[in-house]
């Protein structure tokens, strides 16, 4: 099913564990070396930023050549977008599969380029040919999507194919099935669970190691998913914009979403701690700030600033708390650095985003408190 | 770690017995390291913390007075300054770690307090006059020396924002094309020059091994200064655009020898990107000249950015095999 050569897939996780292993000096370089040599990646899959540059490159190779299609084609037929855009789909699809299967490529920017920019078209010259409601649209992309991530172990497309489902249930419930719309929030909740006790029983399938990157990708969301359905505010708003079930705005079995818009990240956080498992705890710390933020929305407590300073004050002490007592390796957590991290690289985006929070700050009392600046306006002044 | 795999790879013999206990204990004791998570609760403590100060000061600023504010910025200032140098690890030209966790933090706080409390100064109480170059040229001042001599590329990167600004440009990455006008030639030529500034200083940096893990930051605002600027005045200086492109080939042919011998994977993207943008820009106004070919320019202009494209995908593909070659 997977379009990618399995022996190299395969491969390529063995060099991986085997860098991974030899980082953290559990084998020898010797050891590693001949690993390799014996588990040849014949994949092309360039550097991260490589892979950026050519995934925009191929992008704009496609819309160019599309727009070179549709300019000697639309002289002579009327209303071919569709028709186009629909072939200029299954070209790009076969461009894709085509360097997949003769130039190796994975991974390497050119791929998801194409099968981004295939999907995508196919999914939008379906929708105009069709041209029926959005349930139809919510199948056409589950189908497409997962299609993608079947073939091509694309997460992002295991996402969206997750997503659409959800959506899917969504408005089957909503246009389709006479059954009162207040239990739409857990039907969504049970669906997001279901897929979740799914995918953590087939990430353990040895024959879909594969897809494992996919696995993990849809649990995160399934949890994301699981406590938005049941989130006072998502549940409350998507209520008054879509059914006006009450004339006040108000909430039927209010007090039912306030208790999992608390209990869900709480429940996470104690999960993540009693297993170890840093996704359920670092989903908890998240959506502790989405429940303050709900809580915040619909009772003002306190003034912001004093929220702010509260909370700043909280989290300092409390990863100051952290750091000391992580210091040593307790109950399997430690805060010291793990080797094979990319500390280098780390520390330089660290400069970045210190930059872009806080030079804001600099730059604007500067130039709004000192006017024009040093430079005599020349263009300081139509600006600030 | 999968202990099956190297199960296997113990049986056939390429992982030898005392590796295989090792990574057989490893898996047992499964330690799960939260340094970056606790850093990231840190970070949003300090600029809530910071945040919710600076609001509630300037809410409160009738009861509490200019002064008593004043006092109360410059002594955090000076207490945070006073801990750093404290704790500070002796001064090297090479990379220097800092001596605990919090220290960066404690660091960023003085800088940033001490720019407050200049800004502060001059708002309220207007200290520097009509100089107002010398408002920013101390912090500025301030925040390169403290770069340097504690070691921080946080601070160096707000020294350099702050030298932009000083001398009349935003250089943010997400507000360098935002906020700039690049209509501008005074901007232009500023730019330029400050790229070109950075640029040397970067290559200062690692040259003479002062501070070489500075190289990057340097070369970072430097580069992409450099490159806009050189496209703003290609678009600007409409007749002499030639000329222009002229300068940004060379930078191109600069950054690209650059990154192959520095094997920075990044800076060819970014030199490629840039001078796809620049040849595009070229090829549109000769094509533009030409009007009286009508459809014909237009065919040949999509052709010109399929064909070119497609060329750089293959010249990005032969540079990475170059860069891991080297």
């Amino acid at each position: 099913m997977i379009a990618y050569n399995k022996t190299s897939l395969h491969n390529k996780e063995v060099q991986q564990q085997s860098t991974s292993a030899f980082e953290s000096k559990l084998i020898s370089a010797d050891e590693l070396q001949q690993i390799k040599a014996k588990y040849p990646v014949h994949f092309y899959t360039p550097n991260f930023f490589i892979r950026i540059g050519l995934f925009i490159l191929t992008g704009i190779v496609v819309s160019f050549s599309f727009s070179l299609f549709s300019l000697i084609f639309m002289s002579s037929i009327e209303d071919a977008m569709k028709i186009l855009l629909l072939f200029f789909s299954l070209l790009t699809y076969a461009a894709l599969e085509f360097m997949i299967e003769k130039n190796n490529h994975y991974n390497s920017g050119v791929d998801d380029a194409l099968l981004w920019n295939s999907a995508g078209m196919l999914l939008g010259s379906l929708i105009v040919i069709i041209d029926s409601g959005a349930l139809t649209n919510c199948i056409l992309t589950f189908l497409i999507s997962f299609y993608c991530s079947l073939r091509f172990a694309d997460r992002i497309m295991g996402v969206i194919a997750f997503l659409s489902l959800l959506a899917i249930i969504f408005f089957l419930f909503t246009d389709h099935l006479g059954i009162s719309k207040a239990i739409i929030p857990f039907v969504l909740m049970a669906a997001s669970a279901a897929v979740y006790f799914l995918m953590i029983r087939l990430e353990k399938k040895e024959t879909l190691k594969n897809y494992k990157h996919c696995f993990t990708l849809i649990i995160i969301f399934s949890l994301l998913s699981f406590y938005a359905a049941g989130n006072y505010y998502v549940v409350r708003e998507v209520n008054n914009a879509m059914f006006h079930l009450t004339s006040d705005g108000s909430l039927p079995f209010g007090w039912l979403f306030w208790v999992l818009t608390v209990l869900i990240p709480i429940l996470y956080i104690i999960r993540g701690l009693l297993k170890k498992d840093v996704i359920f705890l670092r989903i908890g710390v998240l959506l502790i700030a989405a429940m303050i933020f709900t809580i915040r929305y619909y009772h003002s407590v306190l003034p912001l600033e004093i929220a702010m300073t509260i909370a700043g004050a909280i989290l300092l002490i409390l990863s100051y708390v952290l750091i000391n007592y992580l210091r040593q390796p307790r109950f399997g957590f430690v805060y010291t650095e793990q080797k094979g991290d990319q500390k280098d690289e780390k520390s330089l985006i660290e400069s970045l985003v210190i930059v872009e929070t806080l030079g804001q700050e600099a730059k604007s009392s500067d130039a709004t408190k000192f006017g024009g600046g040093s430079f005599g306006g020349g263009g300081a002044g139509g600006e600030y | 770690m999968n202990t099956r795999l190297f199960e296997q790879l113990h049986a056939e013999g390429l992982v030898s017995d005392s590796s295989f206990e090792k990574i057989k204990k490893d898996s047992d004791k499964k330690l799960i390291s939260l340094h970056w998570d606790i850093k990231i609760l840190l970070y949003l403590g300090v600029l809530l913390l910071s945040g919710g100060l600076g609001i509630l000061i300037y809410k409160n600023i009738d009861s509490i007075g200019h002064q008593a504010i004043l006092v109360f910025i410059a002594l955090i200032c000076a207490s945070a300054f006073f801990y750093c140098i404290n704790t500070k690890l002796p001064f090297a030209t090479s990379k220097v770690e800092s001596p605990n966790v919090y220290f960066d933090y404690v660091l960023l706080l003085a800088c940033l307090t001490f720019m407050s409390f200049i800004a502060y100064l001059q708002f309220q109480y207007n200290v520097f006059g009509t100089r107002y170059g010398l408002a920013t040229l101390i912090p500025m001042l301030v925040l390169f020396f403290s770069a340097y001599y504690f070691d921080h590329l946080g601070i160096l990167s707000l020294a350099i924002t702050n030298l932009a600004a000083w001398i009349g440009i935003t250089v943010t990455p997400s507000q360098l094309l935002k906020a700039n006008d690049f209509n501008s030639s005074t901007i232009i030529y500023t730019a330029l020059f400050l790229g070109a500034f950075l640029i040397a200083l970067a290559v200062i940096s690692k040259m003479k091994a002062f501070k070489p893990h500075f190289e990057f930051t340097y070369s970072n605002f430097g580069t992409h200064l450099l490159f806009i600027s050189c496209l703003a005045a290609m678009f600007h200086f409409d007749v002499l655009y030639l000329l222009w492109f002229l300068l940004l080939i060379a930078l191109a042919y600069f950054f690209y020898t650059r990154s192959i011998l520095n094997k920075s994977f990044y800076f060819l993207v970014i030199t490629t990107l840039y001078t796809y943008i620049g040849m595009g820009y070229v090829v549109i106004q000769l094509l533009d000249s030409m009007r009286n070919f009508g459809m014909t320019s237009i065919y040949l202009g999509l052709m010109y950015f399929i064909a070119s494209g497609i060329g750089l995908v293959f010249f990005l593909i032969s540079s990475n095999r170059k860069i891991k070659a080297a």
